[in-house]
């Protein structure tokens, strides 16, 4: 009977694989037999004699042909040899079976065994190829999620997955990826140690987001060394035990969680003291002795990152109409410098709402004005006095796109934001043009839906729209939006290309107090969170592109969309001191919000 | 009870007034002080009681009473974030009332040259979190502040009374209490992307008409509707707006004045 004895840990008490091998068979039935013998396994024989002299003692010698490979001894604890003795008494029918010696593999390769009596040379009856492997490599292998390289947003390399839905009614299992581990070579029934680790949050060590510094406990989902399970299954805790198969493989699966920045590894190895031993520093996995994997007796993955996707849609308003007002001319009069004032009946004006704009008077012509009341307009040049009487139009100096000549209030023209106004939330991996990815959060611009685009590029215009109150803002989303399937795993993002917020914070006339260049309604929102406490957000954004371009502000011209994509998010900002670009004083966002968009788990707008 | 920031300079006094104005509770600005500083910031409430979880509205007025033009970020509306709010039950420390508004504008500050005799008044309801900021029937002082960039300056201290409510009040006030909505209820809801909460307002309003709480509730459905162009409910809700309370009485009227006719 041979035995692989596996010294027992806290993993197998004992695990033993037996192999009925005959070593002392007639010599026309020797066999070869070929045996996988795992890295400081251990193997225990004998030899069994049968039909032989009985009542008879016999002396057999175990050698092999690779000392650097196997050692022997007649104690499974060692010291281990190039060769042993072992004595076989039959009984009065001549059968009998030896002490038992013991086969440790002591390196990875293959050696020949035998065991032939006391005055024969090798080879003699059976021979046993012992093959003594260990994990050579493990991998990790996409299951239904492509895994690419973890980028260089934030260091530790590795790889990245998406654990998310591709749309909505994607059902997919996204959160598993497959652990292969490979031996030395294609030995079966080999026992193999899978035991995934949650690694150091590579990011920073700030703890604001990693609240353990160095330490290497900080995945935010649970548990947080993952599960690992069988190929298909769940899995229950962080280690499995499997068994190779003839191409000397084994598989498990590891499950993640959907928490963007979580990051694991996945150690390998044929034995359970060397498993046990591994622990988690810094982003690596080092083995009982404080080296560095990989060893020759333990292997692990790459770092494996979890990323979120956030899906845009992005809605505009259609062409501009009616950003004008009229009425008629009550009176013309000489004004100062060459100026003419021109009194009329119209709606109430807000006090220079036009300055730097047009007045048309009909069949008479246009003028710059310089400024307005609530029932005059001062304009340059002349107006003749036979203008009373006269309709008019005015429009101020509004154009979102530069194309006026002479100016028109836009009228026409597509409502359509400057790319530059997203520019910090395109679906890059480099924070420069992707403010969340520190966050380890990709924006993807397909409409919101996945698969199914949701973008309007002609939602109702509207000149202003009133942020006064949330009702109106929300009524303006709710025109526009298409994208309502939102999931924890499906993320949705919502933005409309606006024109203006209401007279009072549309930049006209330009010495308004404070000016909206985006805005989000209901925006339930903090500037701390963490587990279970990110708050809910706020369900869309509006971007207001006359506004940006009348009161060019360097870093909003940029900021706004990724600044209200953090409001949908559920980070306030907009206070004093920095809060990067929540309250535009950089283009990324301060540790505490990093935090907060990485605990998130709901859709943005969601609760 | 929240003690989010604690104030340095406190006096607490037995001469709280029921919705009057209140002088030096907090320190104010040195009058010797230039620039922003120099600029009087005045908060006023309207001269009644209210009842717990009633929103209160604050006419907070900016003034630049000084001989010369004083530069400064006048950015008087919740949702600017410049206004910060003090709130201080009798015989307890104060506290700042956050977040004012769900309003999330991107705004800049902007200082602009207020020339002598600026005035600019801004009036809004404390309508967030009341059930933390106010949670017992007393005596509160309230004390606004104005930011702008790295100073600010404080206004009086006004003190109102917060009163158990009673009858159809009292019921109003715990279906809000009991709903666990009472924080943000009468600010409105995402009836958006959560359609069904609209019922819960209807139902609401029809179930106690007249309360100070339906008040702000018919204020809601009202702007609900007509930012939908849905004229005929819009006038509907906010014609059930009482005359008793002043800030939803307020913007009920100009929202009926700008409706089109029937």
């Amino acid at each position: 009977m041979r035995r692989f004895l596996d010294a027992s840990t806290a993993w197998c008490a004992c695990t033993c694989t037996a192999l009925m091998i005959l070593l002392h068979a007639p010599e026309a039935s020797a066999q070869v037999i070929n045996f996988g013998l795992p890295l400081d396994g251990i193997a225990g024989d004998n030899v069994h004699v049968f039909n032989d002299t009985p009542n008879a003692t016999f002396t057999y010698v175990i050698t092999h042909s690779d000392p650097a490979i196997l050692g022997v001894s007649l104690s499974s604890s060692g010291p281990w040899t190039e060769t042993v003795n072992v004595t076989v008494t039959t009984d009065a029918a001549g059968n009998g079976v030896s002490t038992t010696w013991f086969t440790l593999g002591e390196a990875v390769g293959t050696a020949q065994q035998h065991a032939c009596r006391v005055g024969v040379t090798p080879p003699c009856g059976n021979q046993v190829n012992f093959t003594v492997v260990t994990v050579d490599e493990v991998t990790l292998i996409s299951v239904n999620r492509p895994l690419d390289s973890n980028p260089a947003v934030n260091p530790g390399g590795g790889l990245r997955m998406f654990p998310d839905r591709d749309h909505p009614n994607d059902t997919a299992n996204s959160v598993r990826v497959r652990v292969r581990a490979r031996l030395t070579a294609a030995v079966a029934n080999i026992t193999v140690y899978f035991r995934s680790f949650d690694v150091d949050d590579p990011s920073t060590n700030d703890t604001a987001v990693d609240p353990d510094g160095a330490g290497v406990l900080d995945n935010r989902g649970t548990p947080r060394n993952g599960l690992i399970g069988p190929v298909g299954g769940s899995g229950s805790s962080a280690t499995i035990v499997l068994n190779s198969d003839a191409n000397g493989i084994a598989e498990a699966d590891l499950q993640v969680s959907r928490f963007a920045g979580d990051n694991y590894r996945v150690a390998t190895a044929v034995r359970a003291a060397v498993i046990s031993g591994i622990n988690a520093a810094g982003t690596e996995l080092r083995d009982g002795a404080g080296t560095p994997l990989p060893t020759v007796r333990a292997k692990s993955t790459p770092m494996l990152t979890v990323w979120r996707r956030v899906h845009i849609e992005r809605d505009s308003m259609g062409p501009v109409s009616g950003n004008a007002t009229g009425g008629q001319i009550v009176s013309a009069s000489p004004g100062a410098a060459g100026q003419s004032v021109v009194l009329v009946l119209a709606g109430a004006l807000t006090v220079n709402q036009y300055e730097n704009g047009i007045l048309d008077i009909s069949g008479i012509g246009a003028f710059p004005i310089v400024q307005n009341s609530v029932t005059t307009f001062t304009v340059q040049g002349s107006v003749p006095s036979s203008a009373a009487g006269m309709l008019f139009s005015a429009v101020d100096d509004d154009d979102f796109d530069g194309n006026d000549n002479p100016k028109n209030g836009d009228a026409g023209d597509d409502v359509v934001a400057p790319a530059a106004v997203y520019s910090k939330m395109q679906p890059s991996d480099l924070v420069t043009e992707n403010a969340f990815a520190r966050a380890y959060i990709k924006p993807v611009w397909d409409g919101g839906g996945g698969t199914t685009s949701h973008d309007n590029g002609d939602v109702g215009f509207v000149v202003n729209v009133d942020t006064t109150a949330n009702e109106p803002i929300e009524a303006q989303i709710g025109a526009g939006r298409g994208s309502t399937s939102e999931l924890d795993d499906f993320w949705v993002g919502y933005f409309q290309d606006s024109y203006q917020p209401e007279v009072g914070r549309d930049a006209d006339p330009n010495v308004e107090i404070r000016v909206g260049y985006g805005v989000s309604p209901r925006c339930t929102c903090a500037d701390i969170g963490g587990s279970g406490s990110v708050p809910r957000g706020s369900i869309g954004s509006l971007t207001f592109v006359e506004v940006l371009r009348d009161r060019f502000d360097p870093l909003a011209s940029v900021d706004t969309a990724a600044h209200e994509l953090g409001h949908q998010f559920g980070l306030m900002g907009d206070g004093a001191g920095n809060q990067g670009i929540m309250n535009g004083q950089s283009f990324e966002f301060i540790p505490a919000h990093i935090n907060m968009l990485r605990w998130r788990v709901k859709s943005p707008g969601e609760q | 009870m929240p003690h989010k920031h604690r104030l340095g300079v406190l006096i607490i006094t037995p001469v709280l007034l029921t919705a009057g104005v209140v002088t030096a509770l907090w320190a104010q600005a040195s009058p010797t002080a230039a620039g922003f500083k120099s600029l009087t910031l005045t908060l006023s409430v309207p001269a009644r009681s209210f009842l717990l979880l009633e929103p209160v509205p604050l006419t907070i007025t900016l003034v630049n009473a000084t001989a010369e033009p004083v530069v400064a970020d006048a950015a008087l509306r919740f949702a600017d974030r410049a206004i910060g709010i003090l709130i201080q039950p009798e015989g307890s420390p104060p506290y700042r009332a956050e977040p004012l508004s769900t309003i999330a504008i991107y705004t800049r500050p902007s200082p602009r040259p207020l020339p002598p005799g600026y005035r600019q008044v801004s009036t809004e309801p404390l309508i967030l979190n009341l059930q933390k900021l106010m949670p017992v029937p007393g005596k509160y002082g309230i004390q606004a502040v104005l930011r702008n960039l790295d100073e600010e300056i404080r206004s009086n201290v006004v003190s109102i009374d917060v009163t158990q409510p009673a009858g159809l009040d009292q019921l109003a006030y715990q279906f809000l209490v009991d709903s666990g909505q009472a924080d943000d209820f009468l600010d409105g809801s995402d009836v958006v992307s959560k359609p069904e909460l609209y019922g819960e307002y209807e139902t609401f309003v029809r179930t106690y008409p007249g309360t100070a709480y339906a008040d702000y509730a018919n204020l809601f459905l009202g702007r609900f509707h007509e930012t939908r162009r849905q004229i005929d409910q819009a006038r509907r809700f906010f014609s059930n707006v009482t005359a008793r309370r002043e800030y939803a009485t307020q913007k009920a009227a100009e929202a009926l004045k700008r409706l089109p006719a029937p």
